[in-house]
């Protein structure tokens, strides 16, 4: 225990830890804090056009009227009936936004949620009844899993009350979903309108998980604090020198350089994560963990309880949603697993090349090589760094592969960190500083 | 039990031999010097006795043990040169763990921080140290545990003379206490001061060398006189090797004939200002060994 105490002092009094560690919590901050002002731009856009409406449109129903006079004298009914439509179309869309800001300013989300449920769910009983979806984006029809899970979303929201996400697309702001299948400039629009902007802390952290954030933090953990043993053994420093003339063996030396380093690169991943609810403090708050998240379950069993099918169907696949809490608890689970996995490639390429940067590159590269190249299969371990997709089974019912989840994905990071550890062990016991 | 034991020892590096099947025992304690010129493997020998470096063959002994089990530590330390120490932390950070992990009573750290004369900065972060201070602490380090056996690899680089002073005193408190000491340094004059027990170290191999046989006394001798002291001195047989320029002669006598030399001048109504004693034999064998000169017959 003396040893690895030891080597957790030498982390602390590490100025250039302490340095990576202020960066690292000023990026993150700064991340959030921008991330906090294009939403509030979104949001104090959408106040401004709802506010708007409510001057223009009452001048804009009251001008239609005094022109519905004039045609009905003249004797115009063609013109007549268009203005009725438009001073109707108005009305309507006046009442819309009255509602919708007078239930905002109130905070009353449920009441708004409850409202864009009733609207897609008549949508996708309507698609049904035609078996034709009704939403479509320039000629592009919008996935009818994606309308219903948005339904679904909006009925979960209506129940818990907690305030959405802040979209660009306020009028139907859809979930979107892996079951789209835009593609050129209607791709873009639609990732554009569909872009979730998470205000409070809890949000922001759903926000960016799925855009592989963790690895990229755990990667820089890695950098900081995985050189324990490297950065003791260049030309100019020999510190593992030290105890190599002391009654130390080198198991425990092994443990106590292993150990503190992946503890340090865990409480650093974890307080780079918090920074986000603590800048939030000073923001709109950490937010509701009942905010409802998406999991793809997938083609659902015959009613023979025949084996699921292997194509995806829009119109039956299921999903359910499971709780912002459960999701980030499962996350920091993965995330630990993650640490474990990637600090144990970090810490065996450190004993090989001394250089960080050399390492954290190869690190970066191996990753991007298991995520891309490979194929995702339940046995690559670095299917697992998507977090997200496996988390909310996206992986899963798209590979048309169960065995890629949570528990496989512990078991198997777990594994190959544990592999990966002896083997560092193994090189550790031949490691000889000249 | 032998102290160090080092048997058919070879290392190569880089192609190059070395360590070429050197030997060497000791067995009782006293204070060892290994000498030679830089570069020729004093570090790498010492890395190998310590098994900081592994040996390609031959095996080593420190205080009965193979050097592969880290026990041997508790009874034998190595002063290393300061690229061991840790910048960000204190002289006391180092200390407190070495004393913690040789399980050493709690007040040993200040007393070993006194020992050596380094409790005015012990508690300052190393990075601010100067050379000297870091080789008070590395010689703080290797004395936490009381070593038996005490390997230091040039314990005087960086030391002003107060403290290269303090060091001797050291090594020779050491020894006296029963410490084998067995030193590698570059100062020829401060292991003339320290040890007549010589390791020389050329093309891989070890020659031992009792310097007593080698040992050259000198006295630098200021008088009122030169030349009248001179002369007395020829004339009754001694040598008087070089008059130095301030007004004295150099004679190179043995310290029994000391008395003599100092009546032989009184008698000649020459007054005497200044004595000064030098012992040389190290630094001319040094120079015989690796300028290629004959020396063979004068070895133990």
């Amino acid at each position: 225990m003396k040893h690895f105490l030891f080597e957790c002092r030498k982390m602390i009094k590490k100025r250039s830890i302490w340095i990576a560690l202020i960066l690292s919590v000023v990026a993150m901050s700064g991340y959030y804090f921008f991330n906090y002002s294009v939403a509030e731009r979104l949001n104090t856009n959408r106040m401004f056009d709802l506010k708007n409406s409510q001057i223009e449109f009452p001048k804009k129903i009251a001008q239609d009227r005094l022109e519905l006079e004039a045609a009905k004298k003249a004797g115009d009914s063609a013109k007549a009936l268009d203005l009725e439509i438009s001073i109707n179309s108005y009305e309507n869309m006046l009442a819309d936004k009255k509602f919708d800001l007078n239930h905002i300013e109130a905070g009353n989300w449920a009441a708004v949620a409850q409202k864009q449920y009733e609207e897609l769910n008549r949508d996708v009983a309507i698609s049904k009844s035609q078996n034709y979806p009704v939403h479509s984006m320039m000629e592009q029809q919008v996935s009818m899993f994606t309308v219903r899970a948005s339904a679904e979303e909006k009925r979960m929201l209506a129940e818990t009350g907690v305030e959405p996400l802040v979209q660009i697309n306020t009028i139907t702001s859809f979930h979107p979903t892996f079951y789209d299948r835009f593609i050129g400039k209607t791709l873009e629009i639609w990732e554009s309108s569909t872009k979730r902007y998470g205000m409070p802390g809890f949000y922001f952290l759903y926000q960016i998980i799925p855009a592989f954030v963790i690895p990229y933090i755990i990667l820089i953990g890695c950098f900081v604090f995985g050189n324990t043993v490297s950065s003791e053994a260049t030309k100019k420093k020999k510190g593992l020198n030290m105890y190599a003339v002391l009654p130390v063996n080198r198991p425990k030396l092994f443990f106590a350089k292993f150990g503190s380093g992946l503890l340090f690169t865990l409480l650093f991943v974890f307080l780079i994560l918090c920074v986000p609810l603590l800048s939030s403090l000073f923001t709109v708050g950490v937010g509701s963990l009942q905010f409802p998240v998406l999991m793809y379950d997938g083609p659902g069993e015959s009613l023979l309880g025949l084996k699921k099918a292997n194509i995806l169907n829009e119109w039956t696949d299921e999903f359910h949603f499971t709780t912002l809490g459960n999701y980030l608890g499962i996350v920091l689970l993965l995330t630990a697993a993650l640490v474990f996995l990637m600090y144990s490639v970090y810490f065996l390429l450190s004993l090989f090349f001394k250089n960080p940067s050399v390492n954290a590159a190869l690190l970066l590269i191996a990753t991007f090589f298991g995520i891309t190249v490979l194929p995702k299969s339940p046995f690559n371990p670095f299917t697992y760094v998507d977090l997200h997709r496996v988390i909310t089974g996206e992986f899963a019912v798209a590979q048309f592969n169960e065995m890629i989840n949570v528990t496989n994905g512990l078991l198997l990071v777990g594994a190959f960190g544990l592999v990966l550890t002896v083997l560092s062990y193994v090189q550790f016991r031949r490691y000889v500083v000249e | 039990m032998g102290i160090l034991s080092v048997k058919g020892v070879t290392k190569v590096y880089k192609g190059h031999k070395v360590l070429d099947n050197i030997d060497l025992t000791i067995d009782a304690p006293g204070i060892w010097a290994l000498v030679g010129p830089n570069g020729v493997g004093k570090t790498t020998f010492l890395n190998v006795v310590t098994n900081i470096l592994p040996a390609n063959s031959g095996t080593v002994e420190l205080m009965g043990k193979s050097n592969k089990d880290s026990a041997v530590f508790k009874e034998v330390a190595f002063l290393q040169d300061n690229t061991v120490l840790f910048d960000y932390l204190t002289g006391y950070d180092h200390l407190k763990y070495i004393s913690d992990v040789q399980k050493m009573p709690k007040d040993r750290v200040k007393e070993v921080a006194e020992y050596v004369g380094m409790e005015g900065y012990l508690k300052k972060t190393v990075g601010n140290y100067s050379l000297g201070m870091k080789q008070h602490l590395l010689l703080a380090m290797s004395l936490i545990n009381q070593p038996k056996l005490l390997l230091l690899d040039e314990p005087l680089n960086g030391l002003d003379p107060t403290s290269a002073i303090l060091m001797r005193k050291i090594l020779l408190e050491l020894a006296g206490s029963g410490t084998t000491i067995l030193l590698s340094s570059h100062n020829l004059a401060e292991i003339d001061r320290v040890t007549k027990q010589i390791l020389f170290l050329k093309d891989g191999k070890l020659t031992q060398v009792d310097m007593h046989q080698f040992e050259d006394t000198y006295y630098d001798i200021l008088v009122s006189d030169q030349e009248r002291a001179k002369r007395v001195l020829l004339d009754n047989g001694y040598q008087v090797n070089v008059a130095n320029e301030s007004g004295g002669i150099r004679l190179h006598s043995s310290s029994e004939q000391l008395d003599n030399v100092i009546d032989l001048i009184k008698s000649e109504g020459l007054q005497i200002l200044d004595i000064q004693k030098e012992k040389t034999g190290s630094e001319k064998l040094y120079k015989e060994i690796f300028s290629g000169a004959p020396y063979e017959k004068n070895l133990v």
